[in-house]
């Protein structure tokens, strides 16, 4: 009993215990609330913490001499904050605030105009129940009962109208501004908070800049914040090398942790392979303000930091030069139309000149091409050539020709034969071995013909391989391929990475397919003739290549059989100038005899001398080793064969190697204008004369103004 | 014993006024961290985590309030054993610390849920040390007595090496309050004070690190410096303040609806939120709820004539009145901040489910008590 007696005693002592601390609690909270409750109201009101992220400028990218291809300007967002406000004094806010922009010309975010592009079914009379469930369903929009929004737009408008309580005195496209910029925060309304914000307008003129501050009393809980963004110079010569930015998609936050759903970010080009140098460390500020967004006192943050520079290995003047060069080859050869070979249906191309010493990309066009500039602006103008650009499907100007187009080599592909059959130990193949060239041959019951003796009539008669390269007849490559054997071709082929990306620092290149048994087989399933090497022989059947590991072959043949690693970027910065990262010339060392190497250089060095490309380098004061190609597409009916040529110079002392392609160019021969061209501007041996006279008309046509580069950064 | 349970039929054993009273406070809770989250970006996640923790606590509530608890004191063993080995792994491998050096290392993950073993170490704890004083009290051995100073100083230990301050101070005064029914001699209690004050001043000046010592300066004048955590808890009071009489309104909150202002909203400071949206009216009538809570828990240990059930809820009840009298208090600045959320409020799954459990075992106990 007594035991019980002591319990109950206890137990007491706890219950009171609870009881006086749970009576101080609330004497306290009386204290907080109820006496000093105003005084914390005026504290409360008075000051918000804002806190955001400062997205750091992107680092700036420069051409080989330094000139200034991408850079950043300052712009001014325009952010909302809840400024506690009535619906009718913010309703009259945001309309003044859409007035403002308006009349700058200064365009915003139009959620609701968007989605109801979108979605046009929205209004349809006939909408079916599922879809009227999926429209109340979706989350962008609001939960609107059936009966509230039938199916009329004018009865969607009546809704939102009311729901806004926006007041009848505006008139409908008033109404429409303020519905729009409602709609705008609805949509966004988990950021629409004291201290939250939501961005409405990016990148907005200054004049309206200006008029906001001015009537700041009127539009409460407009922030503006001052923002770098990218700005590029006159670069449609280096689009597909610089690439753009943009922001940021669903998909791509997905893969980049570390990213906020509106940061910017490289879509393609350098821009989007050194994403990661070029972006630079976002800062952070957390603000005290008031509650209309006003900033009263920093409390914290963190500065940022600007992105890496870059600095490329193109060099624009031979950039441009070879841009220019190649859609004026295209628009000449356009104009030779014969019916013939010649449908006047050439329309693109792509040209690369690589150092052949470090494996440096000195230019790297591909047209037709776009300017990035219209993947960052929002005028109508820029808006209506980034579609025009994105959905033209016959000139695809988005795609890399230099890296993700592949061309069968036709001729090209010769030197990699003759190497194969001089350097087989089984075969007598060397410079002085004559091959017979009778016009016809026949051989596994299959007919070779030598392409001058079928249209002209007449042989070569008996030559070395070297002279072989020189006229590129056909048949004597034929029974060099045949003697040699398919898998003899593709080793060397394989051995110059032809089936494989050159692994250029560059998104989405792919890689070229070599005709042999293995890729027949895994494709069709199908046995290897000896009609297949026949055709592979000279460049052929499934032979196609990328202009870029092609450079890359003609650079190694260049250059004594080193497979160079191409690269674009030579050097990165930070932003007090020392170097983060500086290219190295990588490559893979081909072993081949210098007797070969011999043989491939004359033959090649006579192609502009006295062979298929001389009339083009004729009294060329350059000795420059080239090969044409002249590919078929298979669609020779109607349809012009494409043109493809390599060259290297000077042949003793090789420094560049180049590649031009022309897509339904007809002949191999045609495109070789552009590398020299690209020959002229390098060794700096360009006749003024020659290029006014050769480029005024073209220039004309183009209509296209030189500007500087860059604007000089303030 | 089961024949006599088993004849009373299970409704009218079952405590209601005790579970409708904590479904009160759970659902005003739920209410509330709805709009504590409505800024955050992650609100929607910790709405779902929540609404799992309250399914699975009130099943797991439900579970234990029809178990017989006698149960607990063997299986406590078990339990109690699991417990400790997650205390000793947490001490290792856990994490949660913010910046190294600073805050607690108290959270496990297990396939990317992640929970504090303190939790199930509340329950693991007050299902043995009470069987262990029950054993004593019937039979007084020095091997029991030394057995039930163990059992209660090891996981007090290992959670204060964890630099895990609040809940350490959770079990001790659960283990007071349990050795305070026990019948603990007053002066054995004075005596047990003076260690208990010295000790203290040695942890101040030794053993806490100074961002626990810096929580507690905070409290000292909390308005002056307006960064880190003094700015905090300035935060809390201003939201608090500010709500008078009858608050702002949910959703409406201008220091709840901001990121960044009150901190750790959703959980350590959710009261605040409470005290500005809900205003006097709502800050009081949680008070009261708990503390009616509270009394009925006290008052089924009173009643039960089971020793082993009146420790276990009594050291339960002041496991829940400590969470809750320390959460309000640091929410008001009268008690340092430490990282101890408000029961049946604050997001959050494992000590959700602590909770519930907790409730289960009172409940159990008063049905027992009703059925003899
Ligand atoms: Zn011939």
């Amino acid at each position: 009993m007594k035991v019980v007696e002591i319990l109950k005693n206890r137990y007491f002592i706890l219950i009171m215990v609870l009881v006086l601390c749970s009576i101080g609690m609330v004497i306290k909270l009386y204290d907080m609330q109820i006496v000093k409750g105003d005084e914390y109201s005026i504290i409360s009101s008075k000051k918000v913490t804002h806190s955001f992220e400062i997205e750091a400028p992107r680092g700036l990218i420069y051409d080989k001499d330094g000139r200034l291809l991408a850079y950043n300007r300052e712009s001014n967002d325009l952010y909302l904050t809840k400024a506690y406000t009535e619906d009718e004094e913010l309703n009259a806010g945001l309309l003044m605030l859409c007035e403002i922009l308006e009349s700058n010309g200064d365009t915003y975010y139009r959620s609701l105009e968007n989605y109801i592009l979108r979605n046009p079914n929205v209004f349809n009379p006939n909408k079916s129940l599922e879809k009227i469930i999926e429209w109340q369903m979706d989350d962008e929009l609001l939960n609107i009962p059936e009966k509230d929004v039938k199916n009329s737009a004018k009865e969607l408008f009546a809704y939102l109208r009311k729901k806004f309580n926006v007041s009848d005195q505006y008139t409908y496209d008033e109404a429409f501004y303020i519905i729009s910029m409602r709609y705008e925060i609805l949509k966004n309304r988990w950021n629409y908070t004291t201290g939250g914000r939501i961005k409405v307008a990016a990148d907005v003129s200054l004049e309206t800049i200006g008029e906001i501050s001015e009537l700041r009393h009127l539009i409460k809980g407009v922030i503006v914040q001052k923002k770098m963004v990218r700005e590029y110079g006159n670069v449609m010569d280096i689009a597909h090398v610089l690439g753009y930015v943009g922001n940021i998609t669903a998909e791509e936050l997905k893969d980049r942790p570390g990213y906020n759903g509106d940061d910017i970010i490289g879509k393609s080009g350098i821009e989007l392979y050194y994403e990661d140098y070029l972006r630079g460390t976002d800062g952070h500020l957390q603000v005290e303000g008031d509650t209309e967004g006003r900033i009263l006192q920093v409390l914290s943050g963190l500065g940022e930091e600007q992105g890496y520079n870059l600095r490329l290995s193109i060099d624009m003047d031979l950039q441009r030069v070879a841009m220019e060069s190649l859609e004026k080859r295209i628009s000449e050869i356009r104009s030779k139309y014969d019916g013939e070979a010649n449908f006047g249906d050439a329309h693109a191309g792509a040209a690369v000149v690589i150092d052949v010493k470090t494996g440096e990309v000195l230019a790297m066009v591909s047209s037709p091409t776009y300017d990035p500039g219209w993947f960052i602006h929002n005028d109508e103008e820029s808006i209506e050539k980034r579609l025009e650009v994105m959905f033209d499907s016959y000139g695809t100007p988005m795609f890399n020709r230099a890296i993700q187009g592949r061309y069968t080599p036709g001729s090209t592909y010769k030197p990699i034969v003759a190497i194969a059959a001089l350097e087989a130990e089984e075969l007598e193949y060397d410079s002085e071995t004559l091959v017979l060239c009778d016009g016809k041959w026949t051989y596994d019951d299959w007919i070779y013909w030598c392409y001058e003796y079928r249209e002209f009539g007449w042989t070569h008669g008996a030559i070395t391989i070297s002279k072989g390269l020189e006229t590129s007849c056909n048949l004597v490559f034929h029974k060099l391929g045949l003697d040699a054997g398919i898998d003899n071709i593709s080793k060397w082929a394989k051995a110059f990475g032809l089936d494989l990306k050159t692994g250029i620092d560059l998104n989405d290149e792919i890689a070229g397919i070599i005709a042999n048994k293995e890729y027949k087989y895994l494709t069709f399933n199908e046995k290897w003739w000896s009609a297949d090497t026949g055709q592979s022989s000279i460049g052929q059947l499934y032979n196609s290549f990328t202009p870029i590991e092609m450079a890359v072959y003609a650079a190694a043949l260049a250059n004594g059989g080193k497979r160079l690693v191409p690269y674009i970027v030579d050097e990165i910065t930070d932003e007090s100038g020392s170097i983060i990262y500086k290219a190295e010339t990588r490559y893979e060392q081909i072993e081949w005899s210098e007797e070969t190497k011999r043989v491939i250089s004359e033959g090649m060095s006579s192609v502009t001398l006295d062979g298929t490309a001389s009339k083009v380098f004729d009294d060329y004061p350059i000795a420059v080793a080239g090969k044409t190609g002249t590919a078929e597409t298979g669609r020779e009916a109607d349809e012009s064969s494409n043109g493809i040529f390599i060259c290297y110079a000077p042949v003793d002392d090789p420094q560049i190697a180049i590649v031009t392609v022309i897509e339904n160019g007809v002949w191999g021969s045609y495109t070789a204008p552009v590398a020299k061209d690209i020959l002229s501007e390098y060794f700096g041996i360009w006749s003024e004369l020659e290029w006014e006279k050769d480029y005024s008309i073209f220039i004309m046509e183009m209509e296209k103004e030189r500007q500087p580069l860059a604007p000089a950064l303030q | 014993m089961f024949n006599k349970i088993s004849n009373v039929s299970i409704l009218a054993k079952f405590d209601f006024v005790l579970f409708i009273l904590v479904g009160t406070i759970t659902a005003l809770g739920f209410v509330v961290l709805r709009s504590a989250t409505a800024s955050m970006n992650t609100g929607a996640s910790i709405i779902r985590t929540q609404i799992i923790s309250i399914i699975l606590g009130a099943v797991i509530c439900i579970v234990l309030a029809l178990l017989d608890y006698q149960y607990f004191k063997y299986l406590g063993y078990i339990f109690y054993g699991l417990t400790l080995l997650l205390l000793i792994y947490v001490l290792f491998f856990g994490y949660g610390r913010e910046v190294e050096g600073i805050g607690s290392n108290s959270w496990i993950s297990i396939s990317g849920f992640m929970f504090q073993p303190s939790e199930p170490a509340k329950i693991a704890y007050m299902m043995t040390v009470p069987a262990l004083l029950v054993k004593l009290k019937d039979d007084f051995r020095i091997s029991t007595l030394v057995l039930s100073i163990l059992a209660a100083v090891i996981p007090i230990v290992l959670i204060l090496l964890q630099s895990d301050l609040g809940t350490g101070t959770v079990f001790i005064v659960g283990l007071l309050a349990v050795v305070f029914i026990y019948g603990i001699k007053y002066r054995y209690l004075l005596i047990g004070g003076v260690f208990a004050v010295g000790a203290a001043a040695l942890a101040w000046f030794y053993l806490l690190d100074d961002y626990q010592i810096n929580r507690i300066k905070a409290l000292i004048n909390p308005m002056q410096d307006v960064e880190g955590i003094a700015y905090q808890t300035a935060k809390a009071r201003i939201a608090i303040g500010s709500g008078k009489f009858s608050g702002s309104g949910l959703f409406e909150g201008l220091q709840s609806q901001q990121n960044g202002a009150i901190p750790v909203k959703e959980s350590d400071f959710i009261y605040s939120v409470i005290g500005e949206e809900l205003g006097f009216l709502g800050a009081v009538a949680v008070i009261l709820l708990m503390t009616l809570i509270l009394l009925w828990c006290l008052r089924i240990a009173m009643k039960t004539q089971d020793k082993y059930g009146a420790f276990m809820v009594t050291g339960l009840t002041s496991m829940l009145a400590f969470h809750f009298i320390e959460n309000v208090g640091m929410n008001i600045g009268l008690l340092p901040v430490t990282g101890i959320p408000l029961p049946f409020i604050s997001a959050g799954g494992s000590a959700m489910l602590m909770y519930f459990a907790a409730i289960g075992i009172i409940m159990s106990v008063s049905a027992s008590s009703r059925s003899s």
